[in-house]
């Protein structure tokens, strides 16, 4: 059951939120082709962006407009054809893997539209599991874990696996495991499309409460209005395009 | 009807092409499984027919054979059934082992026959090759002087040898010089193409005219056997009634396939034990299949889901499904027979070997692959497939419309205890507890305990496979969160998601290791009991044997009178001289052995089953009427001692008394052993099969054994042999005897091996978008492979504790229930732990090694598999 307000989870601590200030992503002129079947397809095309510190920004358009695509540009989980993508101010370009790695986990969160948990470990396992990643396996990760997820209201299903939890569960879950590392920057790509619509409202508002509160930038691709409204910031796209900025 | 053929053409076949590597892995499963089945049954099955072929060339066409095994019959029998000839034509036959060429020669058959009446020779071209000059002459050579013609016909240095073994005994030269006892004769080779009667090009036998081999053998008067050949319209049946009429009761009239089927019978459990060996191949190749179909139907999930939902029944998923495990069926039975037949050509020479070794001279036959195999091979590919395809079909029909909206690839929840699979382990187990207890089974007589009791020990190792990894890798997190963690805190949740698939690689390496184990156990017990019963009973120093002799004991004899020039070398102690003939009891070929019992009595030790030595009970046998009977041969017939035995003796049939029952590990046939006192008295053979030779405290055995060479004379063609050779030879005997269970193993083991490779595989490519969702939120491309490899390490470590404690219940199994059944043999079992060890340490390295592959392919794999949908 989720608790009956957003005011009545608390808050996370303030030596987890981060001051910060200034540009957190920026993508200059960045165009990202693909080969398929024997031709370029240019998934994007001259984007130009940047994303200030503890901003919202919504990353509207259709199927194909290059949402996802520039998702994985700012997560350094792919390079751009040409541009420069700077995260914190470091070219992601010129980056060898084992520092685009670093800099990943130290500064970027992630929240998919299918959770993608491990659904055989328990819901705080799965909040701890970037804190592993990164080398802090001690009892500080789990009580890191464990206030995310009382953030989120999970506390009371900590210990279940998390293939036992609903879709809203599951993804508040998420939204705890991508803050677990006190990230600069959450990207989430879609991250109510799976969710009916209490759960997606739920996952929406304490999506942006916590990323506040952790002081950290959301980029959230999406087709819902419900989510981009939540945004300082809608990036249209299309076709590979920024066609607007609202 | 074409929407249906469009569904198998696309979801049905495309999955075949687009997963070729899991497709391959399947099909690997399959025809691994099939090949061993087929080749090691290909390969018995030519060593094997070689012999009974042998048997039956012998025989020729005749329909009765009249004999008196294992004694001649006399000459004269021949006028005794001339009243008969109006209904059959006769053909007196006599039989002799020789070696061509030399005494390490190609071992054969000689046949002493009528030239011209025979109808195993008897053919225009052969008479005219032979009438018109013998070796070397043209057929249909001009026979201007029959006279001539007619000498040459019965010149006794004529071998008629067929032309395709001609080809290989005397390739180049028309003489041979034949070995034959301890004496080397020469011949002139006539060769003639057989003609339906000696069919096989592999068949060893030559022959001799009767009274040229009665005179060169001293057989003079003697016959082995008569054969009858009923005229057209005569009814064999009647025949046989009337000639054993007149037969005095100690002589038979048989059908002459009695004796190859009685050599096939020998044969059958060492065959029987092969198959059930192989089989075992053909279940861990089945777990291969399983776990690659299981990936199969997990990695269509979505798929299946999607068709249920859209309206697809279950019948058609299951079609869908399962025309993978039938095509892989198909093509992996007919793959399977293509490289059993290669299997089969290098299992071949092991296999013949052993049965050389064992039981009788074999010269193989080719690989035969008819209809029969293939229909075999493909219906084993089929079922194999069907039973590895059960598990996951089950899987795909529970798969509900649209669960794809909750994919996962992680297993469905199993019981946190399953009582269920835990009881029919402890029943497995304690049936194989209880057989071990009680060797003779359930029900005494059946010759399936050995194989129930190996069976329920796998069973119950398999069953206990799942629930004792999950155990394992529960017990292993704290140790792996604490030292290698995250790496170690993701090996165990992964290993836990993904229990049931591992535990079926689990269940493979344990299979491999387990089956590895109770071999080298049984093989371990048998050289350490056979060692020491060696040491024990083979007290001669020395041993003189025919040069001839190939195989069977019973092959090859020397003088009696040889036996007071060994006695009087200087340095010999005693000298005992044994005779071994083959006689059959029943329908069991067997031997008889008559040595001279005091003389063993005095010198050696002759274990007795239960214990203690025969010393005392030798003691007594000369001038009585008593047996010593080997523990193989009386749980055959069910011979105790006290009790009685009948054997045909030249003066009819007389009964002997079972002094004792003793261990001996020489056959498997087994032996009655009288005194040699008795012997002569009652069957008036005085030849000798093997003298043992005691040297005297002090004397140099190489001396003595010179010393026998020279005193029986350089024309006598003999060996001596120091016992110490003769252990030698036991164990190399026994080395080669499981040299086809080590390529068995070894083949078990490679399977169990790609399993653990498939599986792991098949686990990266399920888990793509798991491990891109780790790279994503931060894992380093080494913690992926390291939580990969850990999964590995529980993996083997689970696969090989299980095993080893399989194996040891399997290896008393082998020892006390099937090794007692098959051969009846006592063994004291033995567990060879370097061999043991040091085979886990290759398969957890192999087992890495195959986790290698899958790891760096997931370490591969791009964080941006996060990112796709669905």
């Amino acid at each position: 059951m989720l608790p009956e307000s957003q005011e009545e989870r608390p808050a996370l601590g303030s030596p987890h939120a981060k001051e910060r200030h200034g540009t957190i992503a920026e993508l200059s002129n960045v165009t990202k082709s693909y080969p398929a079947s024997g031709e370029e397809v240019h998934a994007l095309n001259g984007v130009s962006l940047s994303i200030e510190s503890g901003e919202i920004v919504a990353l509207v358009g259709r199927s194909g407009s290059g949402k996802t695509t520039l998702l994985n540009l700012l997560g350094t989980l792919d390079r751009p054809t040409s541009g420069s993508v700077r995260i914190q101010g470091i070219e992601t370009q010129d980056l060898a893997e084992e520092a685009l790695l670093t800099l990943r986990r130290q500064t970027i969160g992630f929240v998919f539209q299918f959770f993608h948990l491990f659904p055989h470990l328990t819901a705080l396992e799965n909040a701890a599991l970037p804190l592993w990643l990164a080398g802090r396996g001690g009892p500080d990760a789990t009580v890191r874990a464990r206030e995310l997820l009382a953030a989120v209201g999970l506390d009371a299903k900590a210990d279940r696996p998390a293939g036992q939890l609903s879709g809203g569960e599951m993804q508040r879950v998420a939204v705890a495991r991508a803050l677990a590392m006190s990230p600069a920057l959450v990207l989430a790509d879609e991250p109510t499309g799976n969710l009916d619509q209490a759960n997606a409202e739920t996952v929406l508002a304490l999506l942006t409460r916590l990323s506040r509160e952790e002081g950290a930038s959301l980029v959230i691709a999406t087709h819902s209005e419900a989510a981009a409204a939540v945004a300082d910031r809608r990036v249209h796209l299309a076709d590979g395009r920024v066609t607007r900025i609202a | 009807m074409g929407g249906l053929r469009s569904l198998v053409e696309t979801l049905g076949l495309r999955p075949l092409r687009r997963h070729v590597g899991r497709t391959l892995l399947t099909l690997l499963g399959v025809s691994a499984g099939v090949a061993v089945t087929i080749g090691i049954d290909l390969a018995a099955r030519a060593s094997i027919r070689s012999f009974s072929e042998a048997a039956r060339d012998v025989a020729g066409p005749a329909r009765l054979r009249v004999h008196h095994r294992p004694l001649a019959l006399p000459e004269s029998l021949l006028h005794r059934l001339a009243p008969f000839e109006d209904r059959a034509s006769l053909h007196p036959v006599l039989e002799a082992a020789a070696r061509a060429d030399s005494a390490n020669g190609t071992p054969f058959t000689i046949l002493g026959v009528d030239v011209v009446g025979d109808p195993r020779i008897a053919n225009r071209a052969t008479l005219d090759a032979a009438s018109a000059g013998g070796a070397g002459a043209n057929a249909g050579a001009n026979l201007a002087d029959p006279l001539a013609a007619a000498r040459r016909l019965f010149d006794p240095d004529l071998l008629y040898v067929p032309a395709p073994f001609a080809a290989r005994i005397a390739p180049r030269s028309d003489s041979l010089d034949v070995v034959v006892g301890t004496r080397s004769y020469r011949f002139r080779v006539v060769r003639f193409e057989p003609s339906g009667a000696v069919s096989p090009p592999s068949a060893g036998i030559a022959f001799l005219d009767l009274a040229p081999f009665q005179e060169r053998f001293g057989r003079l008067g003697e016959l082995d056997w008569i054969d009858v050949e009923p005229y057209p319209g005569t009814d064999p049946a009647s025949l046989r009634a009337a000639i054993a009429g007149t037969l005095s009761g100690d002589l038979t009239v048989e059908a002459p396939e009695e004796r190859a089927l009685a050599l096939e019978r020998m044969l059958s459990s060492y065959r029987r034990n092969l198959r059930a060996l192989s089989l075992v191949s053909l279940v861990v190749g089945m777990l291969l299949a399983y776990n690659a179909l299981l990936a199969s139907v997990l990695q269509r999930r979505d798929e299946i889901s999607l068709l249920r939902a859209l309206g697809a029944s279950r019948r058609l998923v299951l079609l869908l499904i399962g025309i993978e495990g039938i095509l892989v069926g198909i093509a992996g039975g007919l793959l399977g027979v293509a490289l059993g037949r290669g299997l089969a050509v290098g299992a071949l020479a092991l296999v013949s070997r052993t049965i050389g070794d064992l039981y009788a001279r074999s010269t193989p036959a080719p690989i035969a692959l008819d209809a029969g195999a293939w229909a075999v091979g493909v219906g084993l590919g089929v079922a194999s497939a069907a039973v590895a395809a059960f598990g996951p079909l089950r899987q795909a029909l529970r798969v509900r419309p649209l669960e794809f909206a909750r994919a996962g690839h992680f297993d469905a929840p199993e019981p946190r205890f399953p009582v269920r699979r835990l009881l029919l382990a402890a029943a497995a187990a304690g049936t194989a507890l209880w057989l071990i207890a009680h060797p003779d089974g359930f029900v005494p007589g059946l010759k399936i305990w050995g194989y129930v009791g190996a069976g329920a020990a796998l069973l119950a190792g398999s069953l206990v496979a799942l629930p004792a990894f999950t155990l394992l890798v529960r017990l292993a997190r704290p140790l792996l969160a604490r030292v290698w963690a995250p790496a170690g805190r993701l090996a165990v949740a992964t290993a836990l998601a993904s229990r049931r698939r591992l535990g079926v690689s689990v269940a493979a390496l344990l299979l491999a290791y387990s089956i590895v184990w109770g071999m080298a156990s049984l093989v371990e017990s048998f050289r350490a009991t056979v060692d020491e019963w060696a040491g024990a009973t083979l007290r001669a120093d020395l041993w003189v044997t025919p040069q001839s002799r190939a195989g069977s004991p019973a092959e090859g004899t020397m003088p009696a009178a040889w036996r007071a020039r060994l006695a009087a070398l200087p340095g010999v102690a005693d000298v005992d001289a044994f005779r071994v003939r083959e006689i059959s009891i029943g329908k069991d070929l067997c031997f008889l052995g008559a040595g001279e019992t005091a003389i063993l009595a005095r010198n050696g030790f002759l274990p007795l089953v239960g214990g203690g030595d025969a010393g005392p009970i030798l003691e007594r046998m000369p001038g009585r009427r008593t047996l010593m009977v080997s523990e193989p041969l009386a749980r055959r017939q069910g011979l105790r001692t006290g009790g009685r035995l009948a054997l045909d003796t030249p003066s009819g049939r007389r009964e002997y008394e079972i002094a004792a029952v003793y261990r001996d590990y020489s056959s498997d046939r087994g032996y009655a052993v009288m005194d040699r006192s008795v012997y002569l008295a009652d069957f008036g053979d005085s030849l000798v099969s093997t003298y043992a030779l005691y040297a005297a405290p002090g004397a140099s055995r190489e001396q003595v054994g010179a010393a026998a060479a020279r005193a029986l004379g350089p024309n006598e063609l003999i060996r001596v042999t120091d016992t110490r050779a003769i252990r030698e030879e036991v164990r190399r005997v026994m080395r080669r005897t499981f040299a086809v269970t080590d390529a068995l193993e070894i083949v078990a083991a490679i399977v169990a091996l790609l399993s653990v490779l498939g599986t792991l595989a098949a686990l990266v490519l399920e888990r793509t978008r798991e491990i891109g969702v780790l790279r994503a939120i931060g894992a380093a491309r080494i913690q992926i492979v390291r939580a990969l490899l850990l999964e590995g390490v529980l993996l083997a470590l689970a696969g090989l504790l299980l095993g080893a404690l399989t194996g040891s219940l399997l290896s008393a199994v082998l020892v006390h229930v099937l090794n007692r059944e098959s051969f009846g043999w006592t063994l004291t079992l033995a567990t060879p732990w370097a061999r043991t060890l040091l085979l886990a340490a290759i398969l957890f390295v192999a087992a890495l090694l195959a986790a290698l592959p899958p790891a760096r392919r997931a370490a591969g794999i791009a964080p941006r598999e996060a990112m796709s949908r669905g």
